[in-house]
């Protein structure tokens, strides 16, 4: 197993955000979770990515079979965990560049990789660039500082395609991309589906998953799975919304 | 500091013209009439100058053995040079061959000699010593620093950089270097101020006082570089006064002494003249870094841009005190200050107080201050990409300082400069 969670309770400034979810994803799966506004996955994201002001309370995230709960963030992106944010972060004054270089020779090093040096780092960013029909213009820009909103989702992805993580969680990164976009990123993260790689997608909206075609679909409410299906079940919840799941669920 | 005063006065070597043994006499008995400052007087009011007062310093007396001094202290191999160790004139550590015509650039010693006329008209004319104890006490000492005249339309090819080394042998030691530059009708340089000092002697004081008179259309960029050990204390006074359409472009980057306090003034004398007022400090352990700026707007049409920024760590303690004075007919200025300062530890403080003071009613003027702290969400997308914490708060302190660095008047300062920046922030150099 790639990724199990079971029981898991969180907290938010002492107000419970996750109350008992359970899901387990094997490598080589996609995994998808949709559900309402403010049901809890970006929370669910924050707490396996490792992000302060998240308080497990009770339950267990195992990565790989080993406790993923007690690392540091960084520890679990040296791991292999990535999270492509609902909204990216800038930082000026660091360009993008040499932020996916510091990040990719932290990676590295953590897997017993050498280091890339300047011309390697910008040969591999280049073509990972060209996969997202990326300006390497955005390069020398400072991360993510005044990247329109798409931009800046298509910018996560490189990390993605850059760093190839075991377990790819993509929050949201569907919104704010406009059509022709939407299927370019598709299309990056499909070609890092891989037997020995995973990913959890949170998204609204069927759209992205007839392209990054998932293995389960999860509904996310009040901060527990009340729902799991196959990817027919994008088509129910586009038809009929979240109101008959949770009349199921009650 | 102040039994001994009087004697090391007196075991001065006698001045070259009787006026300025009269001018040394004038800055001593201003100094004792006025005393050293307390906490109570409001600029003051956050800088003690107690372990100053309870030190005895001498003056630097004798040579340091010169070579081991160049290693590490000057920037910039292609400048002009001006070195004076221990506040003693190095003319082996110098360069002042080359020079353009219309430039002459001479150890204040020397032009104590022979410029006495031009000096005894300029020197002290501008920078005021009545309110100012240690500018007097400059004055006192009057013997050893920079004199620097550039004539109407002469655009010097280089930059000039004067090198203090501050240095204690035994006792600690004194220096009161002495600064006038004055350029004539659209002339144009760059002037850098280097102050270091040799690390493992004794604490020693610098104190420096300094008169940048700009003449109509003329230019000066400059770069004040303070790295002084943490033992040192720094004080500096600087006024600069510019006619119509004089530009003054000046970049303040302070790293060192354990007591740094420098009062910068800029005093607009004529329509059209533009200040440029940039600042970065840098404190840690326990060092105090003080500035205290006035950019003074005495006629209209002049310009006026101020950025300070501060980082402090551990259980520094930084000051800001900036101000903008419009007086009533210095109509359609523009002006705009800002300090901002980033804390990185729990333990430093900064007091900051930027200051309008607007008489006049057609300006457009701005000020504000912040202080903050790394941002988490930041540090947090550093994590998650696998960098470590440590790395992050480095490279977003760097991030944060960094936009000081970006316009330097010479490219060849920016990579120097730079290094100097990440080696505080124990970064690598290939950051970017
Ligand atoms: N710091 C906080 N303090 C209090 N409540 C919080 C805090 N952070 C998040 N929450 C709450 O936690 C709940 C879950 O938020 P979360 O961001 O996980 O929702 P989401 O499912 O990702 O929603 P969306 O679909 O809008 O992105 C929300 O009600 C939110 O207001
Ligand atoms: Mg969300």
């Amino acid at each position: 197993m790639m990724l199990e969670i079971k029981k898991l309770h969180a907290t938010v400034d002492g107000k419970e955000i996750l109350k008992g979810l359970n899901l387990s994803i094997k490598a080589g799966e996609v995994h998808a979770i949709m559900g309402p506004n403010g049901s809890g996955k970006s929370t669910l994201a924050s707490v396996l990515s490792g992000r302060d002001g998240y308080e497990v309370t009770s339950g267990e995230v195992l990565f790989e079979g080993k406790n993923l709960l007690s690392l540091q963030a960084e520890e679990r992106a040296r791991a292999g965990v990535f999270l492509a944010f609902q909204y990216p972060i800038e930082i000026p004054g660091v360009t993008n560049s040499y932020f996916m270089k510091a990040s990719l020779n932290a990676i590295r090093q953590a897997r017993g990789e050498p280091e890339v040096d300047a011309m390697d780092f910008l040969n591999l960013v280049k073509e990972k660039m060209a996969l997202l029909k990326m300006d390497p213009k955005f390069l020398k820009r400072a991360v993510n500082e005044g990247f329109s909103g798409g931009e800046k989702k298509r910018n996560e992805v490189l990390q993605m395609a850059l760093l190839e993580p075991k377990l790819c969680i993509l929050d949201e990164t569907d919104s704010g991309l406009d059509i022709d976009s939407l299927k370019i990123v598709a299309e990056g993260v499909n070609s890092l589906r891989s037997p020995d790689r995973a990913m959890l997608v949170i998204t609204h909206y069927k759209r992205l998953l007839e392209y990054i075609v998932p293995d389960r679909i999860h509904v996310l409410q009040d901060g527990r799975i009340i729902h799991s299906g196959t990817k027919e079940l994008a088509d129910q919840l586009e038809e009929k919304g979240y109101d008959w799941i949770k009349e199921q669920a009650a | 500091m102040k039994t001994n005063l009087e004697k090391i006065f007196k075991s001065q070597a006698e001045a070259s013209h009787a006026w300025q043994q009269d001018f040394r006499l004038a800055g001593l008995k201003s100094f004792e009439t006025q005393g050293l400052p307390t906490t109570k007087q409001e600029d003051w009011k956050y800088t003690s100058v107690k372990s100053l007062a309870e030190t005895e310093f001498k003056l630097f007396e004798g040579a340091q053995e010169e070579a081991s001094i160049k290693e590490d202290t000057l920037i910039q191999e292609e400048h002009y040079q001006l070195t004076l160790v221990g506040g003693i004139y190095q003319p082996k550590l110098s360069k002042l061959e080359g020079l353009p015509k219309g430039v002459q650039l001479l150890p204040l010693s020397q032009a104590l000699q022979s410029e006495g006329d031009f000096l005894k008209e300029h020197l002290a004319k501008s920078l005021d010593a009545r309110q100012r104890p240690f500018v007097a006490l400059n004055e006192a000492f009057l013997n050893e620093g920079l004199f620097l005249k550039i004539e109407d339309h002469v655009v010097l090819d280089k930059a000039i950089e004067f090198c203090h080394v501050a240095l204690s042998n035994g006792l600690a030691s004194m220096s009161h270097p002495r600064i006038l530059i004055s350029l004539g009708k659209n002339a144009q340089a760059t002037f850098i101020e280097h102050y270091t000092s040799v690390a493992g002697t004794q604490a020693s004081w610098t104190n420096v006082a300094s008169e940048f008179l700009l003449a109509e259309g003329s230019l000066l960029h400059h770069v004040r570089l303070q790295e002084e050990s943490e033992a040192n204390f720094y004080l500096n006074s600087s006024m600069t006064t510019l006619d119509q359409d004089a530009r003054f472009n000046s970049f303040t980057f302070d790293l060192g002494a354990g007591l740094n306090r420098q009062e910068i003034i800029a005093s607009i004398e004529a329509p059209g003249a533009h200040v440029a007022l940039k600042g970065l400090y840098l404190a840690r352990d326990r060092q105090h870094t003080d500035f205290q700026t006035l950019i003074h707007h005495r006629k209209p049409y002049g310009t006026s841009q101020e950025l300070f920024k501060g980082i402090l760590s551990d259980r520094a303690h930084g000051v800001f005190n900036g101000q903008i004075i419009v007086d009533p007919h210095a109509q359609k200025t523009a002006s705009e200050l800002t300090n901002k300062n980033l804390m990185l530890s729990r333990e430093a403080e900064v007091d900051t107080k930027p200051l309008l003071k607007i008489f006049a009613d057609d300006v457009k003027c701005s000020h504000g201050a912040t202080i903050g702290r790394l941002d988490e969400d930041q540090l947090f997308y550093f994590q998650s990409r696998g960098i470590d914490s440590h790395l992050a708060k480095h490279l977003l302190t760097y991030a944060f300082a960094a936009e000081l660095l970006s316009d330097l008047p010479w490219e060849s300062l920016t990579a120097p400069l730079t290094r100097k920046l990440k080696s505080c922030l124990n970064l690598k150099d290939e950051v970017a």
